[in-house]
C-alpha cells in the first residue's frame, strides 16, 4: 500500500511538473531527445545491447546527415533491467523531460505494457521493436510496434499456404499455450476464409514428447500441408517421429523456429520446412542488405533479428520526425501513421489505425541443412 | 468402441496399436519397478521417475561420449541406476526404518527434486539429443508389417518390457532370492527371525526396481532421442498410477495396466482429443478403480504369488 501511495504521489508530482513546464517539448536549443528504454543489465542484457547498438547506429547516421530539420538528436539511454517497475520509472523520467520527443522500447511485452499508460497520458509515442503482446497496442493511441505478431503472422501464413502454395487440405499441430493457441486460431480462421479445408487441429501439451498418435492420425487424413506453430524442441521431435512413421508432409511453420537448433536437432527430417521471419541476413532487399553491411562494418558482428527490429524502430521514428518536425510530441504519432511502405531492414512497413505493422515478411526454408531464402 | 468400425484402414489401426503398445510398455516397465518396491517394502517412492531420467542420461553419455553401442548404454544405465536405487533406499528408508511413513515419502520427493536439479546442473535445462551420425550407428532398422513400418527399436521397447516382466516373475517365483523377497514382503519380522538379512533384501528390491527404471530410461531416451531433466515427472506419475490400477503388488497387473493406459492415450488422440490425452488416461484409471477398488489384479500379492 505504501508503495502504491508513493507511486501515485510521484505521478501527481510529475503531472504537476508537466503542467508547469508547459505543454509539449518546446525547446529552443538545437537539439531534440529520443529516449531508449531497454534491458542493458540482467537476463536480457544481450537483447538490450542489440537495441542500443542499432538505435545508436541510426541516430549517429541521421545526425551526420544534418539531423532533423537542422536539429541534432540526442539519445537518452535508460536501463530497464528487464523489470516492469523500472520501465515505468524510466517512462516518468522521459515524460518529465520536455526535450524528449518520443521513446523506443522496451524489449519485453511486460515492461512495455507497464509503461504504456505513462506515455499515453503524455501523448508521447512509445515504439517497441519486439513487444508482441496483442493487447499492448490496444492500451492507447501512441503505441507502435515493429515486430509482426501472431495476429499478423498467422493470416500471413494462411495466405502463403492457400494462395501461393495452392494447398487446400490443411492440418495443424500446435503447442497448447497462449502463443500456440493464438497462432493456430489466426491461421485457421484465415485459411478457412480463403477456402481451405482444415482436416484436423491437433494440440499437444507443452513438454509432450510422444507425437506418434497424432502423426498416425494425420498420415491417414493425408493433408496437403501441415501447419505447425511450435518451438524447435517440439518441432524437431515431431519431424523426427514423422520421418520414422514414413510421413513426409509439406510443412509450414513460424518464425519461432528460426534457430540453428532446429537444424541440429532436426537433421534430414526438417528439410523443406518453410517459415516467415522478420529479418534474414541474406535477404536481397536493399534496406536489409544496407543494414547488414552497416552493422557488420560498425560492430564487427552479424546482426540478429532483435537488432534489425530496433534499427527499424529508430528508423521509423526519425523518418516520422523528418516529416512532422519536432515541435509536438503528439504529432509524431501522425508522422508514423503517415509513413507508407517505409523500407526497413525487416521489410516494408506501414501502419494503419491499429498501429500494428503491415509488413512483407521474409520467406525462408531449410535446404541442405541450412536456412536459405525460400524458392518455390 | 463403436467408432472403430468407422475407420476403414486396417494398417492405420495397426500403426496406432503399435504406437500405444510402445508408449504403454514404458509405463509398464516403470510400473514394474514401483510394484516390486511397494510389494517388498510396503512403501511408495516418488524418486522412481527421476531414477529413470538419470538412467536415460547415463545411456546418452555412453552413446555420445564413449561408444555408440546400445547394449553398452543399457549395461551402464543398469549399473548406475542400481547404485542410485541403493542410495535412495539408504537415505529414505534404511536410516528412517522406525520413522513415520510420511517421512520416508517426503525424503523420496526431496531426492527426486535434487536429482532434477542435479541433471539441470550437469546437462543443462534444455533438451539434448544424440547427434544423427551416432544415432545411425546404433544399427536400428525397419520391418515391414502388413504395410506398416515398425522400427527394431520400437519392437525392442515392447520386447524388453515383456522379457523383463518374465525375468522378474521367474526371479520372484523360482529363485532363492525371490523366495526371500516374498518372505520379507509377507512378514519382515518373521523373515528376520528366520535369519533373513532384511536390510539387504530391501536394498536388492530397490536396486532391481531402479534398474527397470534405468532400462526404461535408455529405451525411451533413444527411441525419442530426447533427453531433458524433467523427463521423469509425468512418466513417473503415470507409471505409479498404472501400478495402482494394476493392484500395486501384482507384476502382471502393472504390465497390463501400463499397456492399457498407453493404448487409451493413443486412441483418445485418434478420436479427436489430442490435448486431453493425459486427462483421458487418468479418467480411465479412475473408472477402473471405481469398478475394482483393489485394482485389476488386486489381491494377487507379491508375497502370495505362488503358494509354495
Amino acid at each position: 500500500m505504501i508503495k502504491k501511495a508513493t507511486v501515485t504521489g510521484m505521478m501527481a508530482a510529475l503531472i504537476l511538473a508537466g503542467a508547469f513546464a508547459g505543454a509539449g517539448p518546446a525547446n529552443a536549443a538545437g537539439e531534440v531527445k529520443i529516449g531508449l528504454s531497454a534491458p542493458l543489465t540482467g537476463d536480457w542484457a544481450e537483447y538490450g545491447s542489440d537495441f542500443k547498438r542499432s538505435v545508436t547506429m541510426v541516430i549517429d547516421k541521421v545526425n551526420k546527415e544534418g539531423g532533423i530539420n537542422g536539429k541534432k538528436i540526442e539519445l537518452v539511454i535508460a536501463d530497464s533491467r528487464g523489470d516492469a517497475k523500472e520501465s515505468v520509472l524510466i517512462a516518468e523520467k522521459f515524460v518529465a523531460d520536455p526535450g524528449v520527443i518520443a521513446q523506443v522500447g522496451d524489449f519485453s511485452s511486460s515492461s512495455t505494457m507497464a509503461a504504456a499508460a505513462v506515455y499515453e497520458q503524455a501523448k508521447m509515442v512509445q515504439i517497441s521493436p519486439t513487444a508482441s503482446h496483442q493487447d499492448w497496442t490496444k492500451k492507447g493511441d501512441f503505441m507502435f510496434r515493429v515486430v509482426a505478431t501472431q495476429g499478423y503472422e498467422g493470416p500471413y501464413n494462411a495466405r502463403w499456404a492457400v494462395n501461393d502454395l495452392k494447398k487446400k487440405k490443411i492440418a495443424t499441430i500446435y503447442i497448447n499455450n497462449d502463443w500456440g493457441v493464438d497462432a493456430n486460431k489466426y491461421f485457421v480462421a484465415e485459411a478457412r476464409k480463403l477456402g481451405a479445408e482444415i482436416l484436423a487441429e491437433e494440440a499437444f501439451t507443452p513438454g509432450e514428447k510422444d507425437f506418434s498418435a497424432i502423426l498416425s492420425k494425420l498420415k491417414r487424413l493425408e493433408p496437403e500441408l501441415v501447419y505447425m506453430p511450435t518451438f524447435y524442441a517440439d518441432f524437431t521431435a515431431i519431424m523426427n517421429q514423422a520421418e520414422r512413421a514414413r510421413f513426409k508432409p509439406t510443412v509450414l511453420a513460424n518464425s519461432s523456429l528460426f534457430s540453428v537448433k532446429t537444424l541440429e536437432m532436426g537433421g534430414k527430417a526438417v528439410e523443406g520446412t518453410m517459415i516467415p521471419v522478420n529479418y534474414f541476413s541474406s535477404d536481397p532487399r536493399p534496406a536489409a542488405q544496407d543494414f547488414t553491411r552497416e552493422y557488420q562494418a560498425l560492430y564487427g558482428a552479424d546482426p540478429n533479428q532483435f537488432a534489425a527490429l530496433a534499427y527499424d524502430a529508430a528508423g521509423l521514428l526519425t523518418a516520422a520526425l523528418k516529416a512532422v518536425g519536432t515541435d509536438s510530441r503528439a504529432r509524431v504519432r501522425e508522422g508514423l501513421l503517415g509513413l507508407k511502405g517505409y523500407e526497413g531492414a525487416t521489410g516494408p512497413i506501414s501502419y494503419a489505425e491499429g498501429r500494428d505493422p503491415a509488413k512483407q515478411l521474409v520467406r525462408i526454408m531449410i535446404k541442405d541443412g541450412r536456412w536459405v531464402l525460400y524458392q518455390p | 468402441m463403436g467408432a472403430v468400425s468407422a475407420l476403414t484402414m486396417p494398417s492405420f489401426v495397426i500403426e496406432q496399436l503399435i504406437n500405444g503398445l510402445t508408449q504403454g510398455s514404458v509405463y509398464a516397465l516403470l510400473a514394474l519397478g514401483f510394484t516390486l518396491i511397494f510389494g517388498t517394502l510396503r512403501m511408495v517412492t516418488f524418486a522412481h521417475g527421476e531414477i529413470y531420467m538419470i538412467g536415460a542420461y547415463v545411456g546418452f553419455e555412453i552413446i555420445r561420449a564413449l561408444h555408440p553401442n546400445f547394449l553398452m548404454a543399457l549395461v551402464a544405465a543398469l549399473a548406475a541406476t542400481a547404485a542410485l536405487g541403493i542410495v535412495v533406499e539408504l537415505l529414505a528408508f534404511h536410516y528412517l526404518r522406525n520413522a513415520p511413513h510420511a517421512t520416508s515419502l517426503l525424503v523420496t520427493i526431496g531426492v527426486s527434486i535434487l536429482l532434477v536439479n542435479l541433471a539441470q546442473k550437469i546437462w543443462g535445462p534444455e533438451t539434448q539429443s544424440i547427434p544423427f551420425s551416432l544415432l545411425d550407428r546404433l544399427g536400428d532398422f525397419e520391418i515391414n508389417l502388413a504395410g506398416v513400418y515398425v522400427t527394431f527399436l520400437q519392437i525392442s521397447v515392447l520386447g524388453v518390457t515383456l522379457l523383463l516382466m518374465l525375468a522378474l516373475y521367474t526371479l520372484i517365483n523360482r529363485t532363492k532370492l525371490g523366495r526371500v523377497i516374498r518372505a520379507t514382503a509377507q512378514d519382515y519380522e518373521a523373515a528376520y527371525a528366520m535369519g533373513v538379512n532384511v536390510n539387504a533384501i530391501y536394498m536388492a528390491a530397490f536396486a532391481i526396481g531402479s534398474m527397470l527404471g534405468g532400462v526404461a530410461g535408455v529405451l525411451v531416451g533413444v527411441y525419442y532421442n530426447l533427453f531433458y531433466p524433467t523427463m521423469g515427472g509425468l512418466y513417473g506419475l503415470k507409471a505409479f498410477s498404472a501400478s495402482v490400477v494394476g493392484g500395486l503388488t501384482s507384476l502382471p497387473g502393472a504390465v497390463v495396466a501400463g499397456l492399457l493406459i498407453g493404448l487409451v492415450e493413443t486412441f483418445s488422440v485418434e478420436f479427436g482429443a489430442s490435448n486431453f490425452r493425459h486427462a483421458f488416461s487418468f479418467v480411465f484409471m479412475i473408472l477402473i478403480l471405481m469398478l475394482r477398488p483393489g485394482g485389476l489384479f488386486g489381491g494377487r500379492e507379491l508375497a502370495h504369488m505362488r503358494g509354495d
